[in-house]
C-alpha cells in the first residue's frame, strides 16, 4: 500500500507535467498515462493543430527517455522505420544502423499517410517489441511505446490502417478543442515564450520507474464479480453487428490491463466496475467498424450489461 | 426475415379471430332461448367483446412464439369443461354427460386455435376438430342443434380465409419446409391435404343446405338420423321404422275408429297390472310402516256411548298420503311380479323433474296431499291442427321476466298407471294424444293436471311446454312481503317450529344462514344440507340399516336423520329442507315425481327411459309473485334453472361478491383501512426496520455492514431521484445526485472495497470507524433530508 502511494506521487507528478502543457484535458492525460502503464500504444485522432504532436513530445520529454519521430510520408520505406545494414568500407563488413523504433517513445505522425507496406513494418515492433532484420531479431526497449496520430478528415492520398494494425493499439483517443478558460490561459502563456520549456516539463518519473510501475500495475487484483462483468461486456460487444470481427483475446487482455492501470492511477490495488467502463470507449472505438455514431453504439453496448453486483466476495471466488 | 411474421398475415389472422369469436359469442348468446334470434343487446355485447378478443388474440399470438406455450394453452382451455365436471362431481352436483363436455372442450380448443392460424399444423388440426364437432353436433346430441349452426358459420367463415392464407403465403413456407426436411419427399410436401380440406368443406356445405331445404332449421338432426343406420329412423320415410315415440296419436285415433282393435277401448286395460304411482313408491321406498296394534276389545258401559250425527270419515284414495316411516320393500322373487323396465319415456332436456304429486300438510311423520284443488289457474284449449289440440294454462299472475327459457318435452307413458299428467314445473301448454275437450281434465293438486275418472292408457304420448326460471333474476328477488300473504298459510305452516326438535333448530342455527330472506339464503341452506348428510339409494339403505336403529321405529324421523344418522333417502332431504324453510318463513311444499336422469339416456332411441329408480322427492318454494319454483336439496341433484350464459355467470358471481362485501362491511372496512395505512407507510416501515437492523443486529463482517449501508442509502435515494440504472456503478449514481456528497466519499470508497477488493485486503479503517462512518451516513442522508432537497430542487425548477 505504501509502495503504491509512493509511486503514485510520481504519477501525479507526471500527470501534472502533462497537464501544464495540454491545458484543460485532464481526462485525456489520464487515459494517456493509463495506456502508458498498461504497455499499450495510443492512436490519437483529431483535426490538425489540436496538439497531438505536442502531447507526444511532452510525454517523451517528461519521461526523459529516448524519443524518436517518424513523419509518415507516402514514400517512407520500412527500412526507414526499422533500420538497415550498411557496408562499412573501412571494416569491410555490414553494420546495422538502428531505425527510429529503437527508442523509448516513438511518435508516428500522420500514420495513415504512409503506405501499408511501411505501416506493416510496425506490426512486429508494436506487438512483440522486437524487429527482425535479415533473420536477426533485435529486441526493442522494454518500455517501447508508440503514439501514432492521424487526421480523420482530408482522406485524400491516405491508407486507412488495416485491422491487424488497429488491434495492436490499446486506445484511440481524440484531443478535442480546449475550453474557453484553457484557451485563454494558453494565449496568456504564449506571450513571451519562444518554444517549449524543457525544464518545466521535467518530472520525477524516469524510464526505469516506468518499468517498475508497469510491473506493479500487472499485480492489481481483479475480483471474481468484476471479471464476470468483463466477460459479460465482451459477450455484449461480440454480439453487436458493428463489431463484425469480434473482439480478439488480445484486446480482452488489454482491456483488463487498462482497467488495472486505471485502478492503479486512482490509488487502488483492486479493479472496480468503473475502471472497466471508463477505458472501454477508447479501446472499443479502435475496433468498431465504420466511423459513424461510434460513441453511441459503444454507449448502448455498455448500457446493456449490468454492473457487478455488490455482494461480499466469497472465499472460493477470491484469488 | 423469417423472424417477423408477415403483416398481411397478422391482419388476416386478426380478422379470422374476430369473426370466429363473434360467431361463437352470438351462438352462445342465442343458445339461451332455442330457436330465437339474438336480440340487439346481445349484438352489442358481441360487438364490444370482439375487439377485446381480437386484441388479446393478436397479443397472445405475438408473444407465444414457443410451441410449449401454445400446448399449455390448448391443454388449459381444453380441460376447462372437464375441470368443471370434476368440480361438480366433487361438490355433489349432477354431472353433465361426457358428450356434452367433449363438445365444449372442442369448442374451447377451436377458439384457442383461431389465435394460432399462422401455424400450419394447428390450422389443420382446427379444421379437423371443427368438422368433427359439426358432425357430432348434428348426429349425436339433440341439445346441440343451435350450436351446430354456430359451428357451421365458423367453418364456412374461417375456411376460405385459412385457405387464402395457405395460397397467399404458401411460397416461402414450402421452401422453408423443403430445407428442413432435406430433399427426401419434395413431391408430397407440395400436395399436402388441401384437397381433403376442400372436399370436407364442400360436403359439409352440401349437407347443411340439403338438410335445411328438406326440414328447416329445427330438425336438421332428423335428416341425419334417417341416414345413420343405428338411429332407428324417425318415421319420416318409413312409418314402420319408428322407435315407438310418436305412436300415441295413432292409438288415440284408433279409439275413434269402429273397426279398430286399439287398446284404448279394450276392457282388459280396466283391470291392469301396471303399477300405479302408489305401487311405484312402495317399490322404490318400501311400504309404509304399519304399527302392529295390540288391542283388546272391552265392553263400554252405556254411559260412555254416544250417537254421532256426522258421517264417518271418507276413506282416502291410496297415494294421497305419504308416510316417512317405511319398511323394506318386499321384493318378490316371482318373475311375473318383476317390474317392467320403463314406466315412461321422455324426450327433451334432461335434468328435469316431472311432477306427479305434491304434499302440503306435515305432522312430523306423514305428509298429506291437499284436497281442495280449486286454484285460480284456468285451462283453455287452443286448436292448432286437425289432429291435436293444445291446452293452455292461464295463471293468475302475468308472465314475468323470471322465466327465461321455454322447454319442450315429449312423454310417452308406458307402464305407469296414472291419472295425473306428469309434467315439469311451471307448465304452460300441453297436448295429450287427440283429446280436444278441456272438460276431460281436472285438477289433481295446485297446477297439477289429471284426466277425469280414468287413467291414461299405456302408450299415451304427451307433449308439454314449460318455462324455466333464471337464477340471475331469482337472486335479485326481494322476499320481504312473503309473510303477509295469508293465502298460502298452509304452505307456510307456522307449526313448522313445533315439528322441528331443539337439536335440529340448534343445528340450523349453527349453519349461519343469515337473517335476511333471499334466494341466496335458500341456496345456502340447500348447500349446507347437501354437505351435511349422505344420500342413500335403495340398496345403500338396506346395508346401513343392519347396525342402526331402524328408521321406521324412530319417533322423530327428521331429528333422527339430521342429527343422528346423517344419511337417508331423498324424501328425508326434501322433508328437512321444506320444514326448515317453513320455519325460516318461506312457503313451500314437498313434491314427488320423476327425475329425468341424464345417465338413463338411450342414445339409439334418443330418449330417456324412466323406471321406478327415477322416482324422486324435491321441494317447491313459493316466490313472492305466486310462482312455484322447484329446488332440490338431495346431493347429486341440481336445481333446474334456465340456461346460463357466460354473462349471467359473471353477473351472479359479481352479485355474490357484492352481497358478501355488504354483509361483512365493517370487517372489510377495518381490514382495508389497516392495510391501506400499512401500504401508505410501507417505505417508512421498511426504512425503520433496516435502520434498526443496521444499528442493533451484529453483522457478520465489516464488508457486509458497509454493503448493507450502501444498498440502503441507494434505496433511499432511489425513492426520490429514481433508481440506479443497472449499468451504472453506485459511485457514479451517488455523484449524479443533486446533493453535496463529499462527506460520503469515505463511504463510497469503503463500498468499493467491500464489494470488489480481494478478501485478503483489509480496510483502511478500523472496525469501529467503519461502523461510525456507516451510522453517520445513514443518519445524515435521511429520508426527510432527501425529500426536502427534492422539493426545494423542484421549486427552483
Amino acid at each position: 500500500m505504501t509502495h503504491v502511494i509512493d509511486h503514485r506521487e510520481k504519477l501525479i507528478d507526471l500527470k501534472n507535467a502533462l497537464n501544464r502543457v495540454i491545458l484543460g484535458k485532464t481526462e485525456l492525460v489520464e487515459n494517456v498515462v493509463v495506456c502508458l502503464l498498461s504497455r499499450g500504444h495510443i492512436l490519437l485522432e483529431d483535426l490538425p493543430g489540436l496538439g497531438k504532436t505536442t502531447l507526444a513530445k511532452a510525454l517523451a520529454i517528461a519521461l526523459g527517455g529516448r524519443f524518436a519521430r517518424i513523419q509518415c510520408t507516402p514514400d517512407l520505406m520500412p527500412s526507414d522505420v526499422t533500420g538497415f545494414q550498411v557496408f562499412d568500407q573501412n571494416k569491410r563488413e555490414f553494420q546495422f544502423l538502428p531505425g527510429p523504433v529503437f527508442s523509448d517513445i516513438l511518435l508516428a505522425d500522420e500514420i495513415n499517410r504512409t503506405s501499408p507496406r511501411t505501416q506493416s513494418a510496425l506490426l512486429e515492433a508494436m506487438a512483440e517489441r522486437q524487429v527482425t532484420i535479415d533473420n536477426l531479431a533485435r529486441p526493442l526497449a522494454k518500455t517501447f511505446f508508440v503514439i501514432a496520430t492521424q487526421n480523420p478528415v482530408d482522406q485524400h492520398g491516405t491508407y486507412p490502417l488495416p485491422e491487424a494494425q488497429l488491434d495492436r493499439f490499446a486506445m484511440k483517443l481524440s484531443m478535442g478543442y480546449p475550453d474557453r478558460a484553457s484557451e485563454s490561459q494558453l494565449l496568456k502563456e504564449s506571450v513571451g515564450t519562444a518554444s517549449m520549456d524543457r525544464d518545466e516539463l521535467q518530472s520525477s518519473v524516469t524510464i526505469h520507474d516506468l518499468e517498475q510501475l508497469q510491473l506493479e500495475v500487472s499485480c492489481v487484483a481483479v475480483s471474481e464479480p468484476v471479471r464476470d462483468e468483463l466477460m459479460n461486456l465482451v459477450q455484449s460487444v461480440r454480439e453487436n453487428r458493428r463489431f463484425s470481427n469480434g473482439l480478439s483475446p488480445r484486446a480482452v487482455l488489454l482491456w483488463q490491463r487498462l482497467a488495472q492501470a486505471r485502478a492503479y492511477v486512482h490509488g487502488r490495488d483492486f479493479v472496480i466496475p468503473d475502471d472497466l467502463r471508463d477505458v472501454a470507449p477508447g479501446l472499443l472505438s479502435l475496433r468498431i467498424a465504420g466511423h459513424s455514431n461510434a460513441s453511441a453504439t459503444i454507449e448502448s453496448i455498455l448500457s446493456k450489461v449490468p454492473v457487478a453486483p455488490m455482494v461480499v466476495p466469497s472465499k472460493a471466488g477470491s484469488q | 426475415m423469417t423472424e417477423r411474421p408477415d403483416k398481411m398475415l397478422l391482419k388476416c389472422q386478426f380478422l379470422t379471430t374476430l369473426i370466429c369469436m363473434c360467431s361463437i359469442i352470438l351462438i352462445e348468446q342465442s343458445r339461451m332461448i332455442p330457436g330465437s334470434e339474438p336480440n340487439r343487446l346481445q349484438l352489442w355485447v358481441a360487438a364490444l367483446a370482439c375487439p377485446f378478443f381480437a386484441i388479446i388474440g393478436g397479443m397472445i399470438s405475438q408473444f407465444a412464439r414457443s410451441n410449449r406455450l401454445i400446448y399449455l394453452m390448448f391443454c388449459a382451455m381444453g380441460s376447462i369443461p372437464f375441470a368443471e365436471m370434476l368440480y361438480r362431481w366433487q361438490s355433489g352436483h349432477s354431472i353433465p354427460t361426457l358428450e356434452k363436455n367433449l363438445m365444449l372442450a372442442i369448442e374451447c380448443l377451436i377458439v384457442v386455435m383461431c389465435l394460432f392460424t399462422q401455424q400450419w399444423k394447428i390450422r389443420r388440426l382446427s379444421l379437423f376438430l371443427a368438422g368433427l364437432m359439426a358432425i357430432m353436433s348434428f348426429a349425436v346430441i339433440p341439445e346441440m342443434q343451435g350450436l351446430s349452426m354456430g359451428v357451421m358459420i365458423q367453418i364456412i367463415v374461417a375456411l376460405p380465409l385459412w385457405l387464402y392464407f395457405e395460397h397467399r403465403f404458401a411460397g416461402p413456407r414450402r421452401i422453408q419446409e423443403k430445407v428442413d426436411q432435406t430433399i427426401e419427399e419434395p413431391a408430397k410436401i407440395r400436395i399436402r391435404n388441401r384437397p381433403a380440406v376442400l372436399r370436407m368443406m364442400i360436403w359439409i356445405t352440401i349437407l347443411a343446405v340439403a338438410s335445411y331445404l328438406l326440414k328447416g332449421d329445427r330438425q336438421i338432426r332428423y335428416v341425419i338420423a334417417e341416414w345413420v343406420g343405428s338411429s332407428g329412423g324417425t318415421g319420416e320415410t318409413d312409418e314402420m321404422a319408428t322407435s315407438g315415440v310418436g305412436d300415441g296419436p295413432n292409438e288415440v285415433a284408433a279409439s275413434q275408429n269402429a273397426e279398430s282393435v286399439g287398446f284404448t277401448d279394450s276392457e282388459i286395460y280396466l283391470e291392469t297390472d301396471r303399477p300405479s304411482l302408489f305401487d311405484a313408491f312402495n317399490e322404490q321406498y318400501g311400504e309404509p310402516f304399519k304399527r302392529q296394534k295390540v288391542e283388546r276389545m272391552q265392553a263400554m258401559g252405556p254411559q260412555n256411548m254416544k250417537e254421532t250425527e256426522s258421517r264417518p270419515k271418507e276413506n282416502l284414495e291410496a297415494g294421497r298420503t305419504f308416510e316417512l316411516q317405511r319398511q323394506q320393500a318386499d321384493k318378490s322373487r316371482k318373475i311375473e311380479d318383476r317390474p317392467a323396465i320403463a314406466l315412461a319415456f321422455v324426450q327433451g332436456p334432461a335434468d328435469t323433474r316431472l311432477k306427479l304429486a305434491s304434499f302440503d300438510q306435515f305432522d312430523g311423520k306423514t305428509w298429506s296431499m291437499e284436497h281442495d284443488c280449486n286454484d285460480n289457474c284456468q285451462l283453455s284449449s287452443e286448436i292448432k291442427t286437425n289432429k291435436s289440440c293444445w291446452f293452455c294454462l292461464h295463471y293468475p299472475y302475468p308472465v314475468t321476466e323470471l322465466f327465461q327459457e321455454t322447454v319442450n318435452h315429449k312423454i310417452k307413458l308406458a307402464n305407469l298407471d296414472t291419472s295425473v299428467l306428469p309434467a315439469p314445473a311451471n307448465l304452460w301448454k300441453f297436448h295429450v294424444g287427440g283429446i280436444r275437450e278441456s272438460e276431460m281434465f281436472g285438477w289433481a293438486g295446485v297446477n297439477v293436471i289429471r284426466i277425469k275418472d280414468r287413467t291414461f292408457p299405456a302408450g299415451t304420448t304427451l307433449e308439454t311446454q314449460s318455462r324455466r326460471v333464471s337464477r340471475k333474476q331469482l337472486i335479485q328477488l326481494h322476499f320481504h312481503d312473503l309473510i303477509s300473504k295469508s293465502k298460502h298459510d298452509k304452505h307456510f305452516q307456522g307449526n313448522g317450529t313445533d315439528i322441528l326438535s331443539v337439536s335440529v333448530r340448534n343445528l340450523v342455527e349453527s349453519w349461519n344462514l343469515g337473517t335476511e330472506r333471499s334466494w341466496i339464503q335458500v341456496e345456502r341452506l340447500i348447500s349446507r344440507l347437501k354437505n351435511h348428510a349422505v344420500l342413500e339409494t335403495g340398496l345403500d339403505s338396506q346395508r346401513i340399516e343392519a347396525n342402526r336403529v331402524p328408521l321406521e321405529q324412530s319417533a322423530d324421523p327428521i331429528t333422527d336423520f339430521l342429527v343422528d344418522r346423517r344419511s337417508g333417502p331423498d324424501y328425508l332431504f326434501a322433508t328437512s329442507a321444506a320444514t326448515i324453510l317453513r320455519t325460516l318463513g318461506y312457503s313451500c311444499r314437498l313434491v314427488s315425481g320423476f327425475y329425468v336422469d341424464p345417465e338413463t339416456y338411450d342414445g339409439k332411441k334418443a330418449h330417456y327411459a324412466l323406471t321406478s329408480k327415477n322416482l324422486h322427492f324435491w321441494v317447491e318454494i313459493l316466490l313472492p309473485n305466486s310462482i312455484w319454483v322447484p329446488i332440490d336439496p338431495s346431493p347429486g341433484f341440481d336445481t333446474e334453472y334456465a340456461h346460463e350464459t357466460y354473462a349471467d355467470m359473471v353477473f351472479i358471481w359479481g352479485w355474490f361478491v357484492v352481497s358478501w362485501i355488504v354483509r361483512n362491511q365493517i370487517a372489510i372496512l377495518t381490514i382495508s383501512v389497516i392495510f391501506s395505512i400499512i401500504f401508505l407507510l410501507r417505505r417508512w416501515l421498511y426504512d425503520q426496520v433496516i435502520v434498526f437492523y443496521l444499528n442493533t443486529v451484529p453483522v457478520a463482517c465489516d464488508r457486509s455492514r458497509v454493503l448493507a449501508t450502501v444498498r440502503h442509502l441507494e434505496w433511499r435515494a432511489g425513492r426520490f431521484f429514481g433508481t440506479r440504472p443497472l449499468d451504472r456503478s453506485f459511485r457514479y449514481y451517488f455523484q449524479s445526485l443533486p446533493i453535496q456528497l463529499e462527506k460520503h466519499e469515505r463511504l463510497i470508497q469503503l463500498g468499493e472495497w467491500a464489494a470488489y477488493a480481494p478478501l485478503e485486503k483489509g480496510a483502511d479503517y478500523k472496525s469501529n470507524e467503519i461502523r461510525e462512518i456507516c451510522q453517520k451516513a445513514v443518519s445524515e442522508m435521511s429520508c426527510s433530508f432527501l425529500r426536502r432537497f427534492k422539493h426545494s430542487k423542484g421549486g427552483e425548477q
